[in-house]
């Protein structure tokens, strides 16, 4: 077995040894009060840190392969490895230098979510550089991205736990998370979905590339010269009642949740607000039964389309797990997420009071866009800089460009938030997360979705 | 006219604002993005006009939709904003100003005892007060600050020192850098331009395209025909060579394309340079990027006829493009035309070969017959009945050369604001006003310290200090 095989052996497994630290901190939550949840904490960390490791020694071997001027950060296989490694860089050092283990419970998510789809990218080729990436920008353009992206992303995970340490009711937080996995599913089911009312799945063929290899992607063809690229597609039956029963649910979930939210705030005057009354404040589930059950609901429609999705892979031959891969891992993510929900529900004040304090989680979050932010500048500033000599101009509003201006906008307008409006923690948290929204758009979404010079994103 | 006056201060007071800061910065992030989903005019080949229909075109160009980042609404919020800046910066000065250089004044240790619970220190000292002091004084000139005496009595004193006082100003350089980039970039659109010329390898060219051209660039349009869009140069560009390589293993991954450039006025070379990606040839106020190549679907082809009944075998030799005829004669052969019909790099995998047809008038005679340029006696051999035979020396595909043609003088402007953000920015994010009261009232030493703003590592950089003060006492 050559290095190429395996390092990228090494980070396949890296992914899933992400995946088990993923599962011991659910077990970890699941055992909360009880002696074995130091345990779980405690391999949860472990398995990071040897995920970490992997993930770092498959990056070494591809840049030992593409030789030192080529860092292995130059296309969507090794950006979103790249990526995924800095979150992880920030997570262990989170792990360790914060003493604050619960952070493994959302940034590994995330974590799999990238590493997977990266495992779902056809080309994994090392490939040369074309002559405008010969550059040494190049290199310290995508680390400052890498590290403001990653600094990004753990302070919305951090947001996150803020938001729920400062008392943000579980139904709230619920209608949140419903909201976003009715996205990621309106994702999933794409305007094919909405305009025939079936789930489609892409078919696969084996194509070769240019230095040989042979790769499976995408069945695309164009139906005339200059035209449009066509994919093919195939519909996975069943698959679509599971997406609509999962919709409905969520739909009904939020529905259910607001209600509750609006009786909560007609006795919000009579509550008082001391430290003790906020604890007697935070309950579990039985003050919005229906829409737990129907959040619930919405998680088994989401494992029937999964399970639909397997069977057709299995039956249809011209399918394979490549066709969807992204979506696959959007649904995954959403399930995790969605899961450790349902789970902290269960164990709420124990989950709390686990939790550091709030003003804590806000100024680690802070401090996260702190040191995000001057690089975010730095990215903007290198890739003018590097856009100047390579064609002669140094900002052109390229999507590419704009969105990372989008993105260093957004967190501009949390600074002079926290600094000079002194917003509430809460409503900062909220900033930091539409912050991360926008930037996996930034990231992934512009590439994948748009189109520009930075054309990495076309696999 | 105090109503008048009263107005403008009104005006004022609300440009001063931090929430109007606020609401620019949301509306520039909204409306940045319908830019990134409608095709614009100053980034994409493709004219948005073929792209959408009529209605939606004319609705989308009169609100400057295909346009937007240089629309009438974004340009305004900018300068809305940049009014703001000013506006909050000036109204904002004196207080900072005073902020960053107001004389401290004397604590009680009640005041000592407000402190955060991790910044504040206490513990006792049996050594003297004079020397405690001196001990003090000097360790803290070993640590390059200059401490100020509060109080200084018999049994009691009181040091004070800061650090990092003028980051409270750091905001100042940002913003300021931030409004240079504004000027840079409002220069740039006045006066620059950006445009394109393909030109084929062995061209040259005095004009090319422009697709951005700010109102003062001083470009002028050729004097009669050529394209609405064609300024001069002012000189002549010539490619004497283009190269390109590509990556072993992969045929269609270019690995580095040059292009060898000379600049010509009146038949006198004045400047030349073998430019690449990356790396751009400057002559007067014109940059030239390689931005691009194409194959122009034309081969360079040379070529050499030989008598074959003449025993001294002359030869003439033919330069060709595709399609354009060349005429020769030879002691055997009077006055024949033959055009290069075809060419190709691999003839079934014998190499390179021509496909050549021989001419009278516009009449084809006999058929089109292959030259191959590793078998030079192919032809020769092959065509019994011929006079001539042809020899094909080289055969090797044209391509054009893709500049990007720019002037942008603006530049070091910009650069120069950019320059001072990203200082401003690090000084303004990282350095805090970091205020340190020590006190010593009988025999007890109390030690604090604060600062402006939620620092990175002020906890640990505190207890350090305590740590060795209390080790000097």
């Amino acid at each position: 077995m050559d290095i190429f095989e395996l390092s990228i052996k090494a980070l396949n497994t890296s992914s899933f040894v992400y995946l088990a630290a993923l599962f011991f901190f659910i077990f970890s939550l699941a055992s909360l009060g009880s002696p074995r949840e130091k345990m779980w904490k405690q391999m949860g960390s472990l398995a990071i840190y040897l995920a970490f490791a992997l993930h770092t020694s498959g990056l070494l071997g591809r840049w030992y392969l593409g030789g030192i001027s080529r860092p292995p950060w130059t296309n969507l296989y090794e950006s979103l490895i790249f990526f995924a490694w800095g979150v992880a860089l920030l997570t262990v050092w989170t792990l360790r230098n914060s003493k604050l283990p619960i952070i493994g419970l959302i940034s590994t998510p995330l974590i799999f979510c990238l590493m997977g789809m990266s495992v779902m990218t056809p080309n994994k080729e090392v490939e040369p550089l074309l002559p405008s990436l010969q550059s040494n920008w190049l290199k310290i353009h995508v680390v400052f991205g890498m590290l403001a992206y990653a600094g990004f992303t753990i302070s919305a995970c951090l947001a996150f736990l803020q938001l729920m340490r400062n008392g943000v009711s579980l139904s709230k937080i619920g209608a949140g998370l419903a909201l976003m996995t009715l996205i990621n599913l309106g994702i999933a089911g794409g305007t094919d979905f909405f305009s025939t009312g079936k789930f489609y799945m892409a078919r696969t063929v084996k194509r070769t590339l240019e230095n040989g290899k042979e790769v499976t992607v995408k069945d695309m063809y164009r139906e005339f010269e200059t035209g449009p690229l066509i994919t093919r597609m195939d519909e996975v039956p069943q698959a679509n009642k599971f997406l609509f029963l999962s919709m409905a649910a969520f739909i009904a979930s939020i529905g259910f949740s607001l209600r509750r939210g609006r009786d909560q705030s007609k006795n919000r005057g009579r509550v008082p607000l001391n430290p003790s009354a906020l604890d007697a404040s935070i309950h579990g589930y039985d003050w919005y039964k229906p829409g737990t059950y129907s959040f619930a609901l919405g998680l088994v429609g989401i494992v029937g389309l999964l399970g639909c999705v397997f069977r057709a892979v299995h039956q249809n031959e011209h399918l394979t797990l490549l066709s969807n891969g992204y979506l696959l891992f959007l649904l995954f993510m959403t399930l995790s997420f969605c899961g450790i929900y349902l789970l902290v529900g269960t164990r709420y004040r124990a989950f709390l009071s686990s939790l550091p304090t709030a003003e804590r989680l806000d100024e680690l979050s802070y401090k996260n866009i702190l040191f995000a932010f001057p690089f975010q500048t730095l990215l903007l500033v290198t890739g003018a800089i590097w856009a100047y000599y390579a064609w002669g101009r140094s900002w052109g509003w390229d999507p590419k460009e704009t969105w990372a201006f989008i993105t260093w906008m957004a967190y501009l307008i949390y600074l002079h938030g926290k600094l000079l409006m002194r917003w509430k923690p809460n409503f900062l948290s909220v900033v930091a997360i539409a912050g991360f929204i926008i930037l996996v758009f930034a990231f992934l979404g512009v590439n994948l979705v748009l189109s520009g010079l930075h054309s990495y994103g076309s696999a | 006219m105090p109503a008048f006056w009263n107005w403008v201060d009104r005006v004022w007071l609300s440009l001063a604002s931090v929430k109007l800061t606020i609401v620019i910065f949301v509306a520039l992030l909204l409306l940045a993005i319908p830019g990134t989903v409608f095709l614009q005019f100053n980034i994409s080949n493709v004219d948005p006009g073929m792209q959408y229909d009529y209605d939606f075109w004319r609705f989308g160009n009169w609100i400057q939709l295909f346009s937007s980042y240089h629309s009438f609404w974004y340009s305004g919020l900018i300068g809305l904003l940049a009014m703001n800046l000013i506006a909050c910066s000036v109204e904002r000065w004196p207080q900072m100003y005073k902020l960053a250089t107001a004389q401290p004044v004397w604590w009680s240790e009640e005041r000592f005892r407000q402190a955060r619970p991790e910044f504040f220190f206490e513990w006792s000292s049996k050594n003297s007060t004079a020397e405690l002091k001196e001990r003090v004084l000097d360790y803290l000139s070993s640590r390059r600050v200059s401490p100020q005496i509060l109080a200084d009595e018999p049994k009691h004193f009181q040091v004070f020192w800061q650090t990092g006082r003028w980051s409270r100003v750091a905001n100042y350089l940002v913003h300021t850098s931030l409004l240079v980039v504004f000027l840079g970039a409002i220069v740039s659109a006045l006066s620059g331009f950006e445009g394109v010329a393909n030109i084929p390898a062995g061209d040259a060219v005095d004009s090319f395209l422009v697709f951005k051209e700010g109102k003062s660039s001083g470009l002028e349009s050729p004097p009669s025909g050529g394209l609405l869009n064609e300024r001069l140069l002012g000189f002549r560009v010539e490619v004497e060579d283009f190269d390109v390589s590509f990556w072993e293993g992969y045929a269609d991954r270019p690995k580095e394309f040059v292009s060898k450039l000379n600049i010509l006025r009146e038949g006198k070379v004045l400047a030349s340079k073998t430019i690449r990606v990356n790396d751009p040839l400057e002559f007067e106020n014109f940059t030239f990027y390689q931005a691009s190549y194409g194959r122009l679907g034309d081969y360079k082809i040379v070529a050499r006829v030989i008598d074959k009944k003449e025993a001294s075998a002359q030869q003439i030799s033919l330069h060709f493009g595709l399609g354009k005829p060349q005429t020769f004669s030879t002691p055997s052969q009077k006055e024949t035309t033959i055009v290069a019909m075809k060419a190709a790099l691999n003839v079934q995998n014998l190499g390179p070969g021509v496909l050549f047809q021989q001419f009278e008038g516009t009449k084809p005679v006999g058929d089109p017959f292959w030259v191959l340029k590793d078998y030079p006696f192919f032809d020769i051999d092959r065509r019994k009945d011929s006079n001539y035979g042809v020899v094909v020396d080289q055969v090797s595909e044209r391509f054009f050369t893709g500049l990007q043609i720019g002037y942008d003088p603006g530049a070091p402007i910009y650069w120069l604001g950019t320059l001072g953000m990203l200082i401003g920015t690090f000084w303004a994010l990282f350095v805090t006003h970091k205020k340190y009261y020590l006190n010593f009232a009988n025999g007890q030493f109390m030690f604090t310290a604060s600062t402006h703003r939620l620092p990175i590592g002020f906890e640990e950089k505190v207890s350090k200090w305590a740590k060795a003060l209390r080790s000097l006492t």
